[in-house]
Parts: structure tokens; C-alpha cells; sequence
């Protein structure tokens, strides 16, 4: 285990110089030197593994499962930074070694990515997985919602094990689940109908914990009183502003932070910053702005004290898209730097919101706080 | 009070890629014309469609993921499409979108099974050749200076292509334009989409007319014309954020 050990020191060494402690890259250099790593590593959860996947919700539910675990003082391995490709899952494990190599490990709760998901199955089967909703996000990458769907399932299919599947049968390409696979080794739980998806996240991440043996009525008590998972609806105070950041990476999560700003009583010195990047995370596709709902979009652009903030690699795009909604091409500031926006919407004070994109998200967490992850 | 009628097919089942975009694209254009754009909706609960078609000025169909394509397929063939056909014929004007400019072709061949009869209005096929073929994935730049869309604007058109199908054109057949960047077509011809009389099939998203807005008053233009509206007919002026949005798009990777 020289290779993790050195993987570590590597990582601190990362951390100290504030590169971002959440950087993905030890994870990615151990997975090169030593392709087993994942398959050796993640069966060692004996406790209970958990994999969380779907479109939107997976870093707020992991949060929810993991910081469950945390709190009654268990031994947790989870990637709470919503790296969830395999360089951010191994990172994590990484980190959860000693300087002897030693882990001890229980618990491994990590959200993964929808594409990756057969790559993680077919490295380990969980105990549990939860299959919050899948739709049409970053199709540039993994194709349609049917192909990915089509691949998750191909590998459960070989499940030697017993694996609690907990999924929302709401979701349209979810529904279909139980009836496409035939192993009865996959022992299928349905989500409840939930008023709002931060419930849903909820809702899910108690019944993974039921799933590994926990008692519903003590975990559901924990559960609802906990808040924000990273760059979900945290805020922040940055010169004189309340800063919040409400990640919107896709149609879903945008209308459904949209509608929250909309719905808040109106604030008189409200700045909104819409951040649209095309990096690998975002998706390189930026089609789907258009479905975002022009109706909310112009509410809260009406809502700014006076201008409307856009950045990121594809700010002119986002600023198209306003303009066909209906906003005034005269109230938009529009640069693809995002620290020159986030320095001229945040120098009046008052309360900012940022709807960043994935990659956008980390990087104005980097410029509020100095460095990419606390 | 000029006024457009856009019939818009199956706009629930085939809205993959921000395909209601090209509706507001064309509403925004129209209005800076002083035209009034209404919008009919077309999917399989639609009877009557006749006399739709009949009102019709610009027809639009997206894509859509495979399921949902596989459910149109037949109602389209069936009970739309002879409507469409006669429609495009008479020279109306049309925009279909990657799965919806397919369809029209004469077959789509997919990797397994039976190749899936399309509408044929002319002499063009799709062939998808396997699931582990790789996608045309992928910023895409089309020159459209040898077509007759006018480009006083700009000689391009910039999108977003994502296809496993490879179209291939009959002899005879002309395309929207020359791939600058991207696969097109079929990733070997660099051509890119095709445009016969006045229906145009593309695999262009991102979605196409905002960027594009040449293209789109094109499309509106040529309704107006044929709709009888001569007089004092002019392409309004593009607004800076049009411009600046589709000269970004120029400049992006694949």
C-alpha cells in the first residue's frame, strides 16, 4: 500500500499549499499506478456500502446519510465534495488511510456519478442503492437517459449479492425499473411522494440507513433537522454582502432554485449572478438553459435592485437566453471572468445570488473563501 | 397586423435539447418584423390535423431520446406525416431537428433489428452503427455561404450536434452547409444537414435560432413571402447580444 501512502502525503502537502482540498488528482494517481485499488478498497466497507446516483440531489442526500453516520461517531469514508467520478471516490478513500496504510474502514457512503454508476458496480456491489431520478443532463456525455439506464442496469443484473435498490417511482425513466430487471438479488424500495425534492433527498437518505439496519423513527428524527449539503443553498458573508449560492446545473434544479428566490419576500438590494460554464462537469452541451422556465427566469430578474450579473465560459449564451425570457439587454453586465463579475456584483452590498453550474460553483467558492473547499 | 402560424409537432415527446428555444427564437425575431406568432401544438392526441397543416406557416419538430421517438414514430408516419409531405410539396417552410430531420429521410437502420421506414420525401438514410461507435459529440461550425440563406450577418452556423446516426444524402440532394468544425452529416463528407425547397433538416441544437438569428429570419421571411406578405419587408436589425453570443460560439473548442 506504498502507492496510498504516498498518495496521502501528497494530498496534505495539496491541502497545505490550498490548491483545494478537494482535488480529485491523488485519487486519479493511485487509480493509474494501481487499477485495483477501487475494487480492493470498496469491499472493505464491511459495515455497509452505499452508492447514491441519479441527476439531482445525490451530494445533498450522501451529506444527509454520512453526516448520520458521523454524528453517532462511526468510522465514515464519503466524498462530500461531490467529486463522484472515480479519481474523487478513490481521493477519498485515500484520505481515509493512515501514514501506515492502515484504514478501518465501516462505512463507505459516496455519491456516484449516473455514467459511472456500472464502473462502480462493476468494481463493487453496494448494499444499498439509491437511484434518486435521471434526466436529461449533460447528454453530451453519457447520451440519452435510456442508455444510461440500459448500462446500470446490464450490470445489476449480475449482482451475486443482495442489493437494497431504493428508487423514486415518480421519475419517468425510473418506473420502468423493477420490470427491466429479472436477478432477484436486487430487492427494489419505492420513494414515497414528497412535496419538494430537498424531502425527497430526505425521505431517500432514511431509508438507506434503514437499509443498513438502522432504526427508521431515530434516523428520520436526525435527519429533518439537518440543513445544506456543500454549495447547495450555503451562504456566505463576503465584503458586505450575504452571498448564496444555489447550484443550477440543469432544467430541474434551476426552476426549483428559481422558484425558492421568487417565493422569498422581496429583498430591496437583491443582485442576481447566473454562472454558465461548458466545462466536463457542466456538461459541454449548454442547450438545456432553454428549458429552464422563462417565466421564473424573468421573475427573478425583475427582483434585481437594478442589474442582472452573467458570467462563466458561456455567459453570452445564459445572456441570450435572458433576453429571449423577456429582460432588457440594457440591465445586463455580461464578462466570462468570473472573479471581475463576482468583484463588481458583490461591491454594493446587499444580498447576492449566484446560480452557478457545477465547475462555476467551485470556483466562486474559491473567490469567496479563498480556496476551492473549506 | 402580419401574423405566422408555427405548427409545432409532438413538442412534449421531442424536446431533447432545448428545442422549445427555436419557438422563442422565432417569437423575438417576429415581433422586431411586427409579426404575430401563434403557435399550434401537434402530437398524437391532434385529430383534424388537416386543416392544421393546412394553416400552417412553419412547421418545427425537435428531438427526442429514442423511447420517446419509437412512441411518435408510428402516429408521425401514419397520421401526420402524409399531411407533412404534402405540406413540404406545396414548398412550406420547415425545420426539423437530429431524430425529426431522420424521419424524414427514406429509412433509419439501427445497429440491431429492422431498419424503421421514415417518410421519404427524398432520397437520403440514416445507419447507426453500434452503441460503442462513438457519438458526433461536440461544438460544430457549418459554412452556409454556397445556400441560399442570406449572410449579410454571418457565413456560419454555430451549434451543438450529438448523434449516433450517420445521414447520408443522395446524389442530388443538397446540404445546409459545409462542416467547419464537427462531424455533420456523417463525419466523413463534411456536409452538414440538407435543404430541400424550403424545409431544412439538421443536426444543429444548442438550440439553433437564437444563435443563428440569419436563420431565423430566413425561415420567417420566407413564410411571409409565400404567405403573400410583399410589402415593406425588411430583416430587422440584430441586437448586440445576438451577435456577440454567435461570435463566442465561433470561437469555442469542439
Amino acid at each position: 500500500m506504498l502507492i496510498t501512502i504516498i498518495a496521502k502525503v501528497l494530498g496534505n502537502v495539496s491541502k497545505l499549499l490550498r490548491t483545494g482540498a478537494g482535488a480529485t488528482w491523488p485519487g486519479h494517481l493511485i487509480c493509474k499506478f494501481y487499477p485495483q485499488f477501487l475494487n480492493k478498497s470498496l469491499k472493505k466497507f464491511n459495515n455497509g456500502l452505499v452508492y447514491i446516483t441519479g441527476t439531482n440531489g445525490k451530494t445533498t442526500t450522501t451529506s444527509f446519510v454520512a453526516r448520520f453516520l458521523t454524528a453517532r461517531n462511526l468510522s465514515v469514508v464519503t466524498n462530500s465534495t461531490g467529486a463522484n467520478l472515480s479519481g474523487g471516490v478513490a481521493s477519498s478513500i485515500v484520505s481515509g488511510f493512515d501514514y501506515l496504510g492502515r484504514s478501518s474502514f465501516c462505512y463507505g457512503i459516496f455519491e456516484i456519478d449516473e455514467g459511472a454508476a456500472p464502473y462502480f458496480l462493476k468494481q463493487c456491489f453496494p448494499d444499498v442503492l439509491v437511484f434518486l431520478n435521471l434526466s436529461r443532463d449533460q447528454l453530451d456525455r453519457y447520451g440519452e437517459p435510456d442508455i444510461t439506464l440500459e448500462r446500470i442496469v446490464e450490470v445489476l443484473e449480475q449482482a451475486s449479492k443482495k442489493v437494497v435498490v431504493i428508487y423514486n417511482p415518480l421519475d419517468e425513466f425510473l418506473t420502468k425499473l423493477p420490470k427491466i430487471t429479472k436477478n432477484p438479488n436486487i430487492v427494489y424500495r419505492v420513494i414515497p411522494e414528497e412535496e419538494t425534492f430537498i424531502k425527497v433527498n430526505k425521505t431517500a437518505a432514511v431509508m438507506a440507513l434503514e437499509g443498513l439496519g438502522f432504526k427508521g423513527d431515530l434516523v428520520r428524527r436526525f435527519v429533518e433537522n439537518l440543513g445544506h449539503a456543500f454549495g447547495r443553498g450555503e451562504e456566505i458573508t463576503f465584503k458586505n454582502c450575504q452571498v448564496s449560492i444555489l447550484l443550477a446545473k440543469n432544467p430541474a434544479s434551476f426552476n426549483a432554485n428559481l422558484s425558492l428566490v421568487v417565493a422569498e419576500k422581496p429583498q430591496k438590494e437583491f443582485t442576481p449572478i447566473f454562472i454558465l460554464n461548458d466545462n466536463i462537469p457542466d456538461g459541454r452541451d449548454v442547450s438545456w438553459i432553454y428549458d429552464i422556465d422563462s417565466a421564473l427566469l424573468q421573475k427573478v430578474c425583475k427582483k434585481a435592485r437594478d442589474l442582472v450579473f452573467i458570467t462563466g465560459t458561456r455567459a453570452w449564451d445564459f445572456s441570450l437566453r435572458l433576453v429571449l425570457a423577456g429582460t432588457s439587454p440594457d440591465s445586463l453586465v455580461v464578462d466570462t471572468e468570473i472573479d471581475t463579475v463576482l468583484n463588481k456584483a458583490t461591491s454594493k452590498g446587499g444580498y447576492v445570488t449566484v446560480f452557478p453550474t457545477y465547475s462555476a460553483m467551485l470556483e466562486t467558492r474559491k473567490f469567496l473563501l479563498g480556496r476551492k473547499i473549506p | 397586423m402580419k401574423r405566422i402560424i408555427i405548427g409545432h409537432l409532438y413538442p412534449d415527446e421531442l424536446n431533447l435539447y432545448g428545442d422549445r428555444g427555436n419557438i422563442e427564437a422565432l417569437v423575438y425575431r417576429g415581433a422586431k418584423m411586427g409579426v404575430v406568432l401563434d403557435v399550434i401544438e401537434i402530437d398524437s392526441r391532434t385529430t383534424g390535423a388537416s386543416s392544421l397543416f393546412a394553416k400552417a406557416d412553419i412547421l418545427f419538430m425537435g428531438g427526442g431520446p429514442d423511447s420517446l421517438q419509437k412512441e411518435i414514430t408510428e402516429d408521425f408516419l401514419r397520421e401526420k406525416g402524409p399531411f407533412v409531405k404534402e405540406y413540404f410539396n406545396k414548398g412550406g417552410v420547415g425545420l426539423f431537428i437530429c431524430g425529426a430531420y431522420q424521419l424524414l429521410g427514406k429509412y433509419y437502420k439501427p445497429f440491431f433489428g429492422d431498419p424503421i421506414l421514415g417518410l421519404g420525401i427524398a432520397d437520403f438514410y440514416t445507419e447507426h452503427l453500434g452503441r460503442d461507435f462513438p457519438r458526433c459529440v461536440g461544438n460544430i461550425i457549418v459554412d452556409i455561404s454556397t445556400t441560399k440563406i442570406p449572410t449579410g450577418f454571418s457565413k456560419f452556423l454555430v451549434g451543438f450536434e450529438n448523434h449516433g446516426g450517420r445521414t447520408f444524402l443522395g446524389q442530388d440532394l443538397t446540404p445546409l452547409g459545409k462542416v467547419v468544425m464537427g462531424s455533420g452529416n456523417n463525419g466523413k463528407e463534411k456536409r452538414e444537414g440538407i435543404f430541400l425547397k424550403n424545409f431544412i433538416g439538421t443536426y444543429l441544437h444548442g438550440p439553433i435560432l437564437p444563435k443563428n438569428p440569419h436563420l431565423t429570419d430566413f425561415l420567417l421571411m420566407t413564410a411571409l413571402r409565400k404567405k403573400g406578405y410583399t410589402n415593406r419587408l425588411k430583416e430587422p436589425l440584430y441586437d448586440r447580444i445576438e451577435i456577440l453570443t454567435h461570435q463566442a460560439a465561433l470561437k469555442l473548442k469542439r
